[in-house]
């Protein structure tokens, strides 16, 4: 599904977000990013939707080398891919249900399929009494569920989530991962970078960590921390 | 492009007009206003042009016949045919003393009656005609005996409509780059306030041309909208100003009537459209890099 093969990225500061990282993530896994600040995990995320560029090394979706995508390309990759933020990134100015149509109108779906696609994973995430709310009319847990929500309706292959549960209590954040393991349980391979030590030492997946651009740890099942 | 994606656009371009009304407000007046200074110009120089054309046209070569002609008709006819000639009119012996008398107001002006006047033709010539050729040409016609024209007000006049070309021109090109300016900086305004909408297009998916349709439209709306309101100012300000000049000013004739109207509804919906596409088109490239 997603293959890196001694990826680096360096900014034209000089800054070493990446080096020489090789991780392959297979169809259907769930995998933790762990790291602290600045550890690459971000960058790492940027990478795999092609919103930046590797510096060298390889990086592949889906079969498909990212490397050589063509702008049209490039949006067709993120087709396949959903994306939950740290800050959600609602549109304020659109309802929950426009939030969600959005991510399928832009890419021409057909009228008929949006309404009950939109309805489907509103029902999924809980939100679907809240259809016709504005963000600002919502938690910080509901607006995480929308951002959720319109990160599935594609129906994507696969998932990432920076920091889903950054912004969220210890409750509302364990909501939000029960749900992301009902996602990974119907298929979609998911790929979290977080902080967040009690999540990923109950939910023992698999565990990735960076360190300063390195990937240090790659562990089955495994905690936040080695020790864990 | 499918009739049903144009309609999405258009439904996007209205709904963000209409939810961004205060940046759209904004963006309306600042256009309006530009659009609105760029017709005052439009205007003055076509004022301007218009009084120099109607000097010209007061212009006359005046070519007197010898004595001894006795076919006018022909020489008219050679005359009518140069290039640069509007109008032929003759004037016979009589009528070129019944003219002067009227002017000195003597009825008896020659001595035993006799009149010494040639008989003349008076051409009226195009704008901008040549004619220091023109009378050299009318000179070598034969039976003529001279040509006269007031030189030194054609060549005032000449010098005052190349300046008028190149003050116009200069005028109207500041202003168009200047309002040009001002629209794709309000527009960018506008894009700038919902960059985060364009962000998540693009990461959720939505290639270049689906993300810029529905901006291009919006500016292409305001651009109208803009040059519409420009347009009814103007032409309320305009009509208000040559009432007031004609009433007063009688020897001060304004360019009017659906002609010009039709001219500067023209120019300024045109600019609307353009600039306002423009506008939009160059705000945008630099967010499609995401």
């Amino acid at each position: 599904m997603l293959i890196a093969k001694k990826i680096s990225k360096i900014y034209h500061n000089g800054v070493v977000a990446l080096d020489q990282v090789s991780l392959t993530v297979q169809k259907g896994e769930f995998v933790f990013l762990v790291g602290p600040s600045g550890a690459g995990k971000t960058t790492f995320l940027n990478l795999v939707i092609r919103q930046e560029v590797p510096t060298s090394g390889l990086i592949s979706v889906n079969q498909q080398n990212l490397a050589y995508l063509k702008k049209k390309e490039i949006a067709f990759l993120r087709r396949n891919i959903g994306v939950i933020f740290q800050d959600y990134k609602l549109l304020p100015r659109k309802t929950v249900y426009e939030n969600v149509a959005f991510a399928l109108e832009v890419i021409e779906a057909k009228p008929r399929l949006i309404k009950p696609r939109v309805y489907e994973v509103l029902e999924l995430v809980g939100l679907l009494n809240k259809a016709n709310l504005f963000p600002s009319e919502l938690s910080g847990g509901e607006q995480q569920r929308v951002c959720l929500a319109r990160a599935l309706v594609n129906r994507p292959l696969l998932l990432l989530a920076d920091e889903p549960t950054g912004n969220l209590d210890p409750d509302t954040s364990w909501g939000i991962m029960e749900l992301l393991r009902e996602v990974n349980r119907r298929g979609t391979t998911i790929v979290m970078a977080t902080h967040n030590r009690e999540i990923v030492d109950l939910m023992r997946r698999r565990v990735i960590a960076l360190d300063r651009g390195k990937l240090v740890r790659d562990t089955p099942k495994g905690g936040y921390t080695l020790e864990t | 492009m499918k009739p049903r994606t144009f309609f999405y656009f258009l439904r996007e371009a209205l709904r963000g007009l209409v939810r961004n009304r205060v940046m759209t407000l904004t963006a309306l007046g600042i256009i309006t206003i530009g659009l609105f200074l760029f017709g005052l110009f439009f205007l003055l120089t076509a004022n301007l042009h218009h009084l120099t054309v109607l000097a010209w046209d007061g212009i006359e070569v005046r070519v007197f016949l010898e004595p001894t002609v006795t076919n006018p008709e022909k020489i008219g006819a050679e005359l009518a045919a140069l290039p640069g000639v509007k109008k032929v009119k003759y004037v016979s012996k009589a009528e070129g003393a019944a003219a002067l008398e009227r002017m000195l107001g003597n009825q008896n002006l020659f001595l035993n009656g006799e009149n010494p006047l040639p008989a003349a033709f008076n051409l009226s010539v195009q704008e901008a005609a040549d004619l220091p050729t023109l009378a050299r040409q009318a000179a070598a016609i034969p039976g003529v005996e001279e040509v006269v024209f007031k030189q030194e007000f054609v060549k005032f006049l000449e010098i005052a409509i190349r300046l008028i070309m190149i003050f116009g021109f200069a005028l109207l090109s500041l202003t168009a780059f200047a309002v040009l300016y001002i629209i794709v900086n309000t527009i960018q305004l506008t894009v700038y306030a919902r960059r985060q909408e364009l962000e998540i297009m693009k990461l959720v998916g939505a290639t270049d041309t689906f993300v810029r349709w529905p901006f291009l439209l919006e500016g292409i709306i305001l651009g109208l909208l803009g040059a519409g309101l420009a347009l009814l100012f103007l032409r309320e300000g305009y009509s208000f100003l040559v009432d007031r000049i004609q009433h007063y000013r009688r020897f001060l004739p304004l360019l009017s009537g659906p002609e010009l109207e039709l001219k500067l509804t023209a120019v300024l919906l045109g600019m609307g459209l353009f600039f306002g596409g423009f506008g939009s088109y160059l705000s945008l490239k630099r967010y499609l890099k995401v």
